[in-house]
């Protein structure tokens, strides 16, 4: 490392730090949120050739989709023996099974005759039969019928067990690894489970699962959330009422972290707004409209959001809603696990997931689902609202005011692709704090690239 | 009494019956926003149009930021998005996952 690139790692926006704002807050601070990790992690460029180019598409499904562990779906999706799920993933497709036992199972969702997917999608079955000569497996596997058994002398029945994929869980989700010898899951996540210990997301449902196709290649979408730099150009609105460029950037191996503070202005403005300026901005007050809520004298925006969130969330949560600080309940806790799994800290309740749209990859899918708390018995996943590439998202209106933030997102991203595939400079320059998971993400995608071929099989 | 006027947008909807449920949302309720950077005010104008005002020049632009007409040339084409994005939600609070725990579909369900 250069003295140069030291300097510029430490580098921070004016304004008040992320960890300043903390020692603001009115009730005690968790440690996951004072812990900070931004090692210096490279500031070369990034090929534009990642992202436009088929052979990298090729290298990832190759080296990437088939030998990382990915978030496949909740256990909400599977909850009683026989539920099954479908998970794709590029030009690949996974059966998520329940077994009798309770255990999970995954398979490639190919059937063992001619190949034909032996699932369409979800749905409760006791068997796995294929619906174009009736091939059938159990649940766990193994085969349990040969049509015109005569026919196939060739077959040992010990032999022909679905081959499994590994699973593994964490927090109600399940995740996938199709290379057999992949890391141990729990390696894989790293810090996420201590860093997620206060926010039991294993029992919240999916309120709210939106995916929608956008012309663009899978890392331009999600990048687009992958740091706060954005706000100043993409959501000028929220300026107000946001720390957009005091967010706080963390990486730990697999796992990263963008923290983005509301309630506090952004230094990027030149004026100083009013508590109340700060609030409306949150709430997206317009001119001509009476304020939401008055920020009652010697209260703060901060504290006023937090606030209103305890008391919409006691109903669910209880009391214990009153053990989380001011920043765990106005805050933008933007996790990720490497390559594609956002889930969002506290009571967020965002969960992102992005993929290539099939075997195309100048398209995508970003989803977005809502995890909620609830009280009593555990309510059913919501549906997939799938969304096409001309469709808005504000045809969602189950993303409440979200949606309008998705729309300005989306506006960007086939531009960004479109761009890509005029530039003549080679590479994307990122900043070295602001664009920290971009950094890490590509740093760990190249290690895949280059080092995981040899991954013993 | 400030705990009761956020129970009361948060969970009650439009029972709300403080000043600040009596706002000016609702018919003839115009779309205005003031940008934070350049102190332009953007007001939704007819046929998802946006009318941009800054200082003595004015113009009106397309949902994406495209110049229709007036002496104001150039304006910001995601705050164009923004005012046009349709109706602020209401009550406010509940439009917001921060702000509620559960969509009223689910809770009408419960």
């Amino acid at each position: 490392m250069t003295a140069t690139s030291e300097r510029q790692t430490t580098g921070r926006s004016r304004g008040i730090s992320y960890q300043q704002l903390l020692d603001t807050d009115t009730h005690p601070v968790p440690q996951c949120l004072r812990e900070q990790s931004a090692p210096y992690l490279g500031d070369h460029d990034v090929p534009v050739a990642y992202y436009t180019e088929r052979r990298y598409h090729e290298l990832e499904k190759q080296k990437l989709w088939a030998k990382v562990w990915q978030f496949a779906c909740r256990e909400e999706h599977i909850p009683e023996p026989g539920d099954t799920y479908v998970y794709d993933i590029a030009d690949r497709s996974y059966l998520i099974v329940r077994d009798r036992d309770g255990a999970i199972r995954a398979y490639p969702n190919a059937c063992l005759h001619r190949g034909r997917q032996l699932r369409d999608g979800a749905g409760r079955v006791t068997e796995l039969r294929c619906s174009f000569h009736g091939f059938c497996w159990n649940l766990d596997g193994s085969l349990r019928q040969v049509p015109c058994q005569w026919d196939f002398p060739q077959i040992d029945q010990d032999k022909f067990h679905l081959p499994e994929v590994r699973v593994g869980t964490w927090a109600g989700f399940v995740f996938i690894n199709p290379d057999p010898g992949c890391e141990p899951f729990e390696e894989f996540i790293g810090v996420l489970p201590a860093q997620f210990e206060r926010w039991d997301l294993a029992n919240r449902f999916v309120e709210v699962h939106v995916a929608k196709r956008i012309a663009a290649n899978w890392k331009i979408a999600q990048e687009a959330f992958s740091e706060a730099f954005h706000v100043v150009a993409t959501h000028p609105q929220l300026l107000p009422g946001i720390g957009d460029a005091n967010s706080q950037y963390d990486v730990w191996g697999n796992v990263s972290r963008a923290i983005t503070p509301n309630g506090t202005p952004s230094p990027h403005i030149s004026w100083v707004p009013t508590e109340q300026e700060m609030f409306d901005s949150m709430v997206d007050r317009r001119l001509d409209e009476e304020p939401v809520l008055e920020v009652p004298d010697g209260m703060t925006a901060r504290e006023l959001s937090a606030k209103a969130s305890r008391e919409a969330l006691r109903p669910i949560v209880g009391d214990a809603i009153d053990e989380f600080c001011d920043a765990e309940l106005v805050d933008s806790l933007d996790y990720s696990l490497f390559p594609n799994f956002h889930p969002w800290g506290a009571f967020n309740r965002i969960v992102y997931r992005f993929r290539p749209n099939g075997d195309d990859h100048r398209s995508c899918i970003m989803e977005c689902l809502y995890l909620s708390p609830f009280s009593g018995e555990r309510p059913p996943p919501a549906e997939v609202h799938w969304l096409d590439f001309e469709e808005d998202w504000m045809q969602a209106d189950e993303l409440g005011s979200l949606a309008r933030v998705f729309d300005q997102d989306s506006f960007n991203m086939p531009k960004v692709m479109s761009g890509l595939l005029s530039a003549t400079k080679p590479g994307l320059t990122l900043g070295l704090y602001q664009e920290s998971k971009l950094r890490q993400f590509y740093n760990q995608l190249e290690e895949y690239f280059a080092l995981r071929e040899e991954t013993p099989r | 009494m400030l705990t009761n006027l956020i129970v009361s947008y948060v969970n009650a909807g439009s029972a709300a019956t403080s000043k600040a449920a009596t706002s000016s949302r609702g018919r003839g309720f115009v779309r205005k926003l003031r940008h934070p950077l350049s102190g332009a005010i953007y007001e939704e104008a007819e046929a998802g149009a946006v009318k941009v005002t800054k200082g003595d020049l004015s113009g009106v632009f397309s949902r994406n930021g495209q110049w229709l007409s007036g002496d104001l040339r150039t304006a910001d084409p995601e705050m164009c998005r923004w005012v046009t994005s349709g109706a602020n939600p209401s009550p406010r609070l509940r439009s917001s996952r921060r702000f509620t725990a559960m969509t009223s579909k689910l809770a009408e369900r419960s």
